[in-house]
């Protein structure tokens, strides 16, 4: 009986059967522990597009090869890995970035975000991007502006990019 | 080829300098480590729930870490300042801290010299109202022997 269950368990090649999933784990432990980076969102400033309480993966080598964009939503360390902002990059290295009435506004054009659904007449005014700043913020805008973190933060402070 | 005997003895001696060396770095813990067990120490005693005459000796037990002339800029309102500060603020307000679980997450130490040394960390709440994190900036000094808080200050994650 035990026998069987092993058999069925371990297969025809036990030996085999255990080299594949010391294989499998290995590449488990090094998946998520540093390349694909599970996080929950907690929090409501990424409604409707994060949900608080959602689970969700960051790809900590998605800006390897390139820069990142606007318009993607990444990581932010917080003095490390562990507790991570998320937001949207909404400014680029090198741009004036305003808001006026809730409209964000890029080198004094606004821009589009079909991403906001809900738009309070929030006000900030013009900061410039230095040669390694990013301007982050968070997709709910309906929230009061003193309860949203956002603002420019340094390429090293990226992890990564949330990929699910 | 070694020998059966020769690897035993080799097997037991690395043992017994492993043991030796945890033994030592355990009597007497490195500066880094004594910061480390020093703050971790501070969020388990934050987040005890103690009653009446209890919750006075805990606040107390609490600010021992922090020197006596702390200054702790939270970045909103006016910086607390003096260790009988902290200890009022913390009996005060540990009824309702309490319902928080601190938690200090990717601590980075650099120890300066023998006497002052900084800490980077981030310092998430959990509760109710679900989960907040924020990173702060620590300056320790040692005095009689003991690491010390004399500065924390809020490091702005997102600039505006």
């Amino acid at each position: 009986m035990a026998h069987g269950v092993g058999r069925l368990i371990f297969g025809e090649n036990p030996r085999r059967t255990t080299v594949r999933i010391l294989i499998l784990a290995a590449v488990s432990v090094v998946t998520f522990g540093w390349v694909l980076i599970p996080i929950r969102a907690e929090g409501p400033s990424m409604m409707p597009t994060y949900r608080s309480g959602s689970l969700n993966l960051v790809n900590r080598l998605a800006f390897l090869m390139k820069s990142p964009q606007r318009g993607d939503i990444v990581a932010i360390g917080i003095a490390g890995p562990h507790a991570v902002y998320i937001k949207r990059i909404i400014g680029l290295p090198g741009e004036r970035i305003a808001i006026s009435d809730g409209t964000v506004r890029i080198n004094g054009q606004p821009l589009d975000e079909p991403y906001v659904r809900n738009r309070s007449a929030w006000t900030m005014t013009e900061v410039q991007l230095g040669s390694d700043e990013y301007f982050l913020i968070g997709d709910n805008r309906g929230m009061r502006e003193e309860e949203h973190d956002f603002g420019r933060a340094h390429r090293s402070r990226i992890v990564g990019k949330v990929v699910f | 080829m070694l020998r059966r005997a020769e690897i035993r003895i080799i097997g037991i001696a690395t043992l017994v300098a492993a043991a030796a060396v945890f033994a030592w770095r355990a009597v007497f813990p490195s500066d880094e480590r004594q910061i480390r067990r020093q703050l971790t120490r501070v969020a388990e005693q934050v987040n005890e729930q103690p009653q009446g005459l209890s919750a006075i000796a805990s606040a107390a037990d609490v600010a021992s870490a922090f020197a006596d002339d702390v200054v702790i800029d939270l970045g909103q309102g006016t910086p607390i300042r003096g260790r009988e500060t902290v200890i009022a603020i913390v009996a005060r307000l540990q009824p309702r801290t309490s319902r928080y679980e601190v938690r200090i997450r990717d601590m980075d130490v650099r120890v300066d010299d023998s006497r002052s040394a900084s800490v980077d960390l981030s310092a998430t709440t959990s509760g109710e109202n679900g989960m907040d994190a924020r990173e702060f900036q620590l300056q320790m000094v040692k005095r009689e022997g003991k690491w010390l808080i004399a500065r924390v200050t809020p490091v702005q994650v997102l600039e505006k």
